[in-house]
């Protein structure tokens, strides 16, 4: 799907593809570290390539003109490479000043997305929750007993959606929120968001970090 | 090797000990450690056996405290403040895990113990520094550092044990630290030298200061106490190779022994290091323990006095020690 712009908006091949495959992902630092280390030197963080960010940024403001300056909010972008996957954070400009040896091996605290096979800009989770306070475009909000069983992996019912982005047709990777507008997670739309019957099938959810974690002292 | 004092048991220790099934000779060492800190000894041993209060600490970079005890109010919960942390609540009444509300996995709320807050504070981190937490995992104290920072700056966060690590990634992310960079590797093998403007090590320790919630701990080995000390030797000569000059070094561990705590601060004192004074100095209203500079086998300081003690029954917490030491200027 796309925008009449003919930028890409919405759906499988933009930012708000869901990360469903973690390890389909393109290998490597990207173009400027390819040929400066050997094949099996950790990942450098670093700043995006011109194409990297020119990619990030026109995905997002396909969207909504000046997104992609509310999502960075202040901060700067840093690209390095995991499990064969490029991907993408958000991170301050004193981190990407600290020497190269302390950034090679490094990951970000806050990853916000990676690049896909066909190079395009995908948001993970944490993508996600900063995309929801931002706008709400490509979002649906569910209902307060909805949120807290999409945070269990259970779909979205079609009754239990307060609100949603008329753009949103099935296929499409939505951002689901709670009552409030915070991110709870990413979901696909699988059906009519009228009725009874589902409507969005979970993807990711914050509930990820209970189920597979211990995150406490 | 570091010695590892072995003070002798008398009647009334070995009675408390075989009625709570603590080996003797640990049960002497905790009773010479309180009377060493000038700590009140029967309600240290009464601590010990019963759990402190849980506490839950706001993460600022999130939400504030009055919006998060609001939500939490809401959902059931009792909570109130404490005097160590503005951004800690003491949790009452719990109608479900706080661990498991939507505040926790929206990031803005993180569990730890009240204690555990007390080594970020006295790091006092600002914006704009460069920052190493060299044991980091499980990530509830790199909240708090990338929380002071207001997220401005470079916090550099080392763990070696890659499961751990993923506990450290999942915290920062949901807590939106985007100051931070995470290391899985051993704080020993970090290159460069000097670089950093403040660093914590919250090492790893034998842990008895978790004895109030682990019956497991009662029956501590000196053996497991001496193993530690070598790791903790080798990870602070990590800090001080990292820490710029004139930078911070905070140490803390949750365990009570002088040979983890005071003994290895002492090191970096006969390498130039000035101990620095905490800022809090009581927890809940209650004087903190001060740092012990009497213990056999080893000539501690005077000025490790200002480092400072949790100790349970005394104050509502874990035990913990912190101490916050100056490098020596180039």
């Amino acid at each position: 799907m796309t925008d009449p712009s003919g930028v890409p908006a919405v759906g499988e091949t933009d930012a708000m593809s869901a990360q469903a495959d973690p390890g389909a992902g393109h290998r490597g630092d990207g173009p400027g570290d390819a040929a400066a280390a050997p094949p099996e030197a950790p990942s450098l963080l670093r700043r995006p390539d011109e194409m990297e960010h020119e990619t990030i940024h026109k995905s997002l403001n396909a969207v909504e003109k000046g997104l992609a300056e509310r999502f960075l909010a202040g901060r700067e972008l840093a690209v390095y490479a995991e499990n064969g996957v490029r991907r993408i954070g958000l991170t301050t400009a004193r981190v990407l000043e600290l020497p190269e040896s302390l950034r090679r091996g490094a990951a970000c605290g806050l990853p916000v997305g990676e690049f896909g096979p066909d190079e395009d800009f995908r948001l993970d989770l944490q993508g996600a929750m900063e995309w929801a306070r931002i706008t709400q475009a490509q979002s649906v909000r569910a209902a307060e007993k909805a949120s807290r069983l999409f945070l269990y992996g259970r779909n979205l019912l079609a009754g239990s959606i307060l609100r949603h982005d008329p753009k949103l047709r099935p296929g499409d990777t939505c951002v689901v929120t709670n009552p409030r507008g915070e991110g709870l997670g990413l979901g696909v739309v699988v059906g009519k968001f009228k009725g009874t019957g589902e409507a969005v099938h979970p993807v990711h959810d914050l509930g990820r970090y209970l189920r597979e974690q211990d995150l406490d002292e | 090797m570091v010695d590892i004092a072995r003070p002798p048991a008398g009647p009334q220790v070995r009675a408390w000990a075989t009625k709570h099934g603590f080996s003797e000779a640990f049960a002497a060492r905790l009773v010479a450690v309180s009377r060493a800190a000038g700590a009140d000894t029967p309600l240290f041993l009464d601590g010990l056996l019963r759990r402190p209060p849980r506490y839950l600490r706001v993460n600022p970079l999130r939400a504030s405290p009055e919006e998060v005890r609001k939500r939490l109010i809401a959902r059931g919960f009792e909570t109130s403040r404490v005097d160590l942390d503005e951004h800690v609540l003491r949790i009452g009444h719990a109608p479900m895990s706080p661990g498991a509300t939507q505040e926790h996995l929206l990031g803005m709320t993180t569990l730890q113990d009240l204690a555990s807050a007390s080594a970020p504070l006295a790091l006092q981190a600002r914006p704009g520094e460069v920052v190493a937490d060299l044991a980091a995992a499980p990530g509830v104290k790199s909240l708090h550092i990338a929380g002071d920072m207001q997220n401005l700056g470079a916090l550099v966060c080392v763990e070696r044990d890659a499961a751990r690590a993923r506990a450290l990634r999942f915290n920062l992310e949901r807590g939106g630290a985007a100051c931070a960079i995470i290391r899985t590797e051993d704080a020993a093998q970090l290159p460069e030298k000097g670089w950093a403007d403040r660093v914590l090590l919250d090492a790893p320790c034998t842990g008895e200061g978790t004895l109030p919630k682990d019956r497991k701990r009662r029956r501590m080995r000196g053996e497991e106490i001496a193993e530690l000390c070598a790791v903790q030797e080798r990870l602070l000569d990590a800090a001080d190779r990292v820490l710029r000059p004139g930078g911070t070094l905070v140490y803390a561990t949750c365990t009570f022994g002088p040979e983890e705590n005071e003994v290895q601060v002492a090191r970096l004192l006969r390498r130039g290091y000035s101990m620095q004074r905490l800022p809090f100095d009581r927890c809940t209203g209650v004087l903190l323990g001060r740092g012990i500079t009497d213990w056999p086998g080893h000539e501690l300081p005077a000025e490790l006095a200002h480092a400072r003690r949790f100790f349970p029954g005394i104050h509502p917490s874990l035990g913990f020690f912190v101490a916050a030491l100056r490098k020596e200027d180039a």
